[in-house]
């Protein structure tokens, strides 16, 4: 029998140039973990989009280097061209053998197209690029409103894609819905457009019905302001007031266990635990 | 130092020092003092008031600082602007009728000091802290845009 070596393949040692994206989380320096924490202090070259001033002055506290880039928004225009203008600002250093970090506000990797752009091309040019954790909207959404996904599941969609891809959705599972202050509109700076909210109500209305109680949150990123949380019905979305930042929060409709798939598990509806819904804000 | 840099300061404190922090919760309004912070920026944290939270903290980057001029006449002391005079120093409308030169972007924001900044009465300079008497936010103005005929 002949025995066939594996060829040998060229060593692919990356590049001298890094990449490290890491998220501040949304209070900057109390939601910022150690990991990112030391990233943000090593690097040779740290750029940030942050959202709050607070944040900035820590994130140069940390690192003098800091360079925001928020200058690569253009209001009006769209924010795709915008997020095209950051991989090519973030990728320079990096090519010309720099140790490169990028911080975000939030979790890096959720709604941050950028960044997982310039980790797609930093590795596919052979640089070692990772990404590290940060909180985001949606943890503080789970803590604050004492959501449990684990209950009835959860669904989560930017809200313009929601509706432009008419996403199949089930309404007896926790839905959760980004970006809905600027349904609509894709461009930076955009302000609520009620006329995507109408568009929206109208479509939640068919499964949930028009009386159905929703909740607008948006997470405080200041220490002594408390995080918004706004109760209302979905006949009554595109007259609440809605800032940019807000997400919303449709609670699932009660539903009750399939008795097949109880049977196939060999379970009982006693044998469930149900646990009360403490979603509602209080007051 | 400007407002928006003590706010800042007070804030990035709060979250990262445990002594401020402890200090502030035991007594709020000495521990903003203590960082020199005007007393409608203390007023607005114990509201818990975060549109004027925010118009603090913008003003420092490119906000509008407008002079309430009704309040002048009390001898540059602090004192809370009548309604009025927070409409005339924006440029908010007045009886319908909306004065062009002192129209602003939407939603801009606009400190309201009770004593004309230093400098030029045109150009705006950061009040100190005892001349902010109100944050306000600027409602939304329509603009007219290109030619009418």
């Amino acid at each position: 029998m002949k025995l066939h070596k594996r060829p040998p393949t060229r060593s692919r040692s990356p590049r001298a140039g890094s990449l490290v994206i890491v998220g501040t989380g949304l209070r900057a320096a109390l939601q910022t973990t150690p990991e990112s924490q030391h990233e943000i202090s090593r690097a040779e070259r740290l750029f940030y989009l942050i959202s709050d001033p607070l944040s900035e002055r820590w994130i140069k506290s940390l690192n003098p280097r800091a360079q925001s880039l928020t200058s690569c928004y253009a209001r009006g225009r769209p924010r795709m061209a915008a997020y095209e203008r950051m991989v090519e600002r973030i990728l320079a250093p990096v090519r010309s053998g720099r140790r490169v970090c990028v911080a975000f506000y939030g979790h890096p990797g959720v709604f941050v197209f950028p960044s997982h752009a310039a980790i797609r091309q930093a590795r596919a040019e052979g640089f070692d690029a990772r990404m590290i954790p940060g909180v985001s909207s949606e943890d503080c959404l789970f803590s604050e409103l004492g959501l449990d996904p684990a209950r009835s599941g959860c669904q989560s969609y930017e809200a313009t894609d929601f509706l432009v891809y008419r996403r199949r959705f089930d309404p007896s599972s926790a839905l959760i819905l980004w970006q809905v202050g600027v349904v609509g509109n894709l461009n930076y700076g955009a302000r609520p457009i009620r006329s995507g909210l109408r568009v929206l109500a109208r479509r939640l209305a068919r499964a949930y019905g028009r009386r159905h109680e929703v909740v607008l949150f948006e997470a405080s990123v200041l220490p002594v302001l408390p995080s918004t949380i706004r109760s209302t019905t979905i006949e009554a979305l595109p007259f609440t007031k809605i800032t940019g930042g807000m997400t919303l929060f449709v609670p699932p409709r009660p539903h009750a266990p399939d008795s097949r798939g109880l049977r196939s598990l060999g379970l009982r509806p006693s044998d469930l635990v149900v646990v009360p819904e403490c979603w509602r804000p209080a007051g | 130092m400007s407002e928006a840099s003590k706010l800042v300061a007070f804030l990035l404190a709060l979250q990262t020092s445990p002594i401020v922090s402890k200090r502030f919760d035991r007594n709020a309004k000495k521990e903003m003092e203590r960082f020199g912070l005007a007393p409608a920026t203390v007023r607005a944290v114990l509201a818990q008031d975060a549109a004027a939270l925010w118009a603090i903290l913008l003003t420092g980057s490119g906000g509008h600082i407008a002079v309430a001029t009704g309040v002048r006449r009390r001898r540059h002391k602090p004192k809370e602007p009548e309604p009025a005079h927070i409409a005339a120093a924006v440029g908010t409308p007045k009886r319908g009728r909306r004065r062009k030169s002192k129209a602003r972007e939407p939603h801009q924001v606009a400190a309201v000091v009770s004593a004309p900044p230093r400098g030029r009465r045109r150009k705006p300079v950061e009040p100190e802290p005892d001349q902010i008497a109100a944050v306000v936010i600027v409602p939304k103005t329509r603009r007219r845009r290109g030619k009418r005929t």
